[in-house]
């Protein structure tokens, strides 16, 4: 059987020389958009026309932000979210909560004094007291 | 006049193959025939579908949802690339599921028409790509053509006399 024979265009390179990798970033990133609003719209068993009754708006307009080429605003996507259950904006404010991991090595033990000690005493009696380093 | 399916090495990918006519009379193929009769008035046009048919070829695939369906015979997959709002270029494409799509030639869908039977270029356009899948449907039907393994390529008989 014959096989697909590979073509160069030329035309097609000139256009590329023409377009930075931010604007094929941008691109991909409508477009998956568009992806996870179809995927959320089958995930609730709909077509499009119910998700079009849901969120009031006319098929057609559905079919727009469906292709990828669509510039949302906000509100529509909260919309969106909202009526189909998912996340496509993350306005988390909260801090992501920082871990230090500090490696401990107990290099040997001392006979310090209470001062000196990092360890309390109880009752009087020293604890056996270590010197430690950490490596974060 | 003679064609021969070709793939598009620069827009296919992992997730989709792109493919187009080679008209042998022109020595190239529709698609870039639709890239120079649009490139003085629709360049930023042009670069739009072509950064949408990379990410298509590239990384998601050819989701039905990125193509306006139904622009030709019952079930023929003769179907339009969605043009970004308010412009109105029109690239006649026939889509195999989300793995394989043969680019076109189309071309400017004046404001003031409502169909493309209104205009004799898109007509001729999208009439073009209409026998092409006829073609390619009787061939698969009596196995001229077949998938490749992976469902990404096609293979077997690959050219067109129309």
């Amino acid at each position: 059987m014959s096989k697909i024979e590979n073509y160069n265009s030329s035309n097609i390179d000139e256009l590329f020389q023409e377009i930075s990798s931010d604007e094929l970033e941008k691109t991909e990133k409508r477009m998956l958009l568009a992806v996870r609003i179809d995927e959320g719209i089958k995930a609730m068993g709909w077509k499009k026309i119910d998700f079009a009754k849901a969120l009031n708006k006319r098929p057609s307009e559905i079919s727009k932000w469906l292709s990828g080429t669509h510039n949302f605003n906000s509100d529509t996507l909260f919309d969106i979210e909202k009526t189909l259950g998912i996340d496509l904006i993350n306005v988390d404010t909260k801090p992501k909560q920082q871990t230090s991991v500090y490696h401990v090595f107990v290099s040997s033990k001392t006979n310090q004094d209470k001062e000196n000690s990092c360890f309390n005493y109880i009752e009087g009696k020293p604890l056996i007291s270590y010197n430690l380093q950490a490596f974060k | 006049m003679e064609y021969k399916l070709v793939k598009l090495d620069r827009l296919s990918g992992k997730s989709a193959s792109l493919y187009s006519l080679f008209v042998q009379k022109e020595q190239k193929t529709l698609f870039d025939k639709f890239i120079e009769e649009n490139k003085n008035s629709f360049k930023s046009e042009l670069k739009d579908i072509v950064k949408r048919l990379n990410t298509i070829g590239n990384k998601i695939g050819a989701r039905e949802h990125f193509f306006k369906q139904n622009e030709g015979d019952l079930g023929d997959g003769v179907c339009a690339f969605y043009d970004i709002p308010n412009s109105k270029l029109r690239l006649y494409c026939i889509r195999y599921g989300s793995l394989i799509v043969i680019l076109g030639n189309g071309g400017y869908k004046p404001k003031n028409i409502r169909a493309f039977q209104e205009d004799e270029k898109l007509t001729e356009e999208n009439f073009l790509m209409r026998k092409i899948s006829a073609i390619i449907t009787e061939r698969i039907e009596n196995q001229e053509i077949v998938y490749s393994e992976d469902y990404m390529d096609f293979e077997g008989n690959l050219e067109f006399n129309i």
